[in-house]
């Protein structure tokens, strides 16, 4: 065996690995170029590089007809890392978790209050619009942060890259509508605004409402960290409450 | 490569291993107790907890091992990158993307304004009477 195998092997893993590593090297030049082109229009919030690496990234697929699940099994050293990097967000988390005393209980109602708006009326309009189930499914985590809403996708049988691009585009429209929203209504608590940002829109949100004062960022941040929680703990019992047809 | 190791450099170890050992937990506890929250999560609330716990033994401020709060920084300042692999799966649905785009523009516009007026309105909405009808505000103001 080992006879017949040793001159294929190297070959053939050779080759595979320099496929890998260029793939593993389009996936972080195209971030980098979504870097750059953010810094060039200095950070306006409706340039997201991850949305451009994504866009970058699947138009090369596209051209060169590489298969979408071979392009995953490369990067996956990239895509392994959101494991982590969700733990990680508990050292934030328990960061800024005194911000809320004193007020807990308004806290945790506009908590919940905001993450059963964002899941409720999301599936309600999707499902007024005819989108398909699967869509629905996709749909409902988007409020999360990406790397939490793609694990709930997957969890509930939604698909775990459409939820990506969505949970981009909630936060990317958050960060855009907030400000003039607050004028309508009159919202000026850089407290109310941060939080309000975090709980719909997650870390683009955040970043925007950094922008505002180091309250609101802060405020959306410790948001951001608390939904991820409790749309995690939602999602997949509004799918089950509302869902009765069998998953698949 | 004895020369370029340097004191710290076991401690990010620990921190890359405290994280990894806390997600493996979450997966654990998620997959045996058949949790409908991701393991991913799980293991968030887990470390959250022990990150609690040393607050309460070693007070607020000793509670992050630096080397944790620098490991789990850098990944979050480069979190961006880390959905690019699982987002640009959406090739595959390209199709549905662009027979379904408008009908999902206008829904996230909707229910991520929804979801900000409802949040916002009910923190500023301060003072004594909040606590109690709380939900109340809700119903009136969000629908």
């Amino acid at each position: 065996m080992v006879g017949l195998w040793q001159p294929m092997v190297p070959l053939r893993w050779n080759s595979v690995a320099h496929e890998s590593t260029a793939l593993l090297l389009l996936t972080l030049a195209a971030y980098a170029a979504g870097m750059a082109l953010q810094s060039w229009c200095r950070r306006h919030s409706l340039v997201n590089p991850t949305l451009i690496a994504i866009g970058i990234v699947a138009v090369a697929l596209i051209a060169l007809r590489i298969d979408h699940v071979r392009y995953l099994e490369a990067a996956r050293p990239v895509h392994w890392l959101l494991g982590p990097a969700v733990v990680g967000l508990a050292v934030p988390l328990y960061r800024h978790i005194g911000l809320v005393r004193g007020r807990t209980v308004l806290m945790i109602v506009a908590l919940l209050a905001g993450s059963v708006t964002a899941i409720i009326s999301g599936t309600a309009a999707g499902w007024w619009f005819h989108l398909s189930r699967s869509t629905l499914l996709s749909l409902a985590p988007r409020s999360a942060t990406t790397a939490v809403s793609m694990a709930i996708a997957t969890e509930i049988g939604g698909i775990p890259a459409v939820t990506a691009v969505l949970t981009i585009l909630t936060g990317i429209i958050g960060a855009s509508l907030a400000s003039p929203l607050f004028n309508v209504l009159r919202i000026e608590d850089p407290v109310a605004r941060g939080f309000g940002m975090g709980v719909a829109s997650h870390g683009i949100a955040t970043a925007r409402a950094f922008q505002e004062s180091e309250t609101a960022g802060t405020f959306a941040g410790l948001a951001m960290a608390l939904n991820a929680v409790v749309t995690a703990i939602l999602v997949p019992l509004v799918v089950r409450l509302f869902v009765s047809c069998p998953p698949g | 490569m004895n020369q370029i190791t340097q004191p710290g450099e076991n401690v990010v170890l620990y921190a890359v291993l405290t994280l990894v050992v806390a997600q493996y937990l979450g997966d654990l506890m998620a997959d045996t107790l058949s949790l409908p929250v991701p393991g991913v999560v799980v293991g968030l609330l887990l470390l959250c907890s022990v990150l609690t716990f040393r607050g309460r033994w070693l007070g607020r401020e000793q509670a992050i091992p630096a080397a944790l709060n620098n490991v789990a920084k850098g990944l979050h300042d480069h979190l961006g990158l880390l959905f690019v692999p699982a987002g640009a799966g959406v090739v595959a649905d390209a199709d549905r993307l662009v027979t379904e785009g408008p009908a999902l523009i206008a829904v996230l516009l909707l229910s991520t304004g929804a979801a900000i007026a409802v949040t916002s309105l009910i923190v500023a909405h301060r003072g004594g009477a909040v606590a109690a009808d709380g939900t109340a505000a809700v119903e009136q103001r969000g629908a």
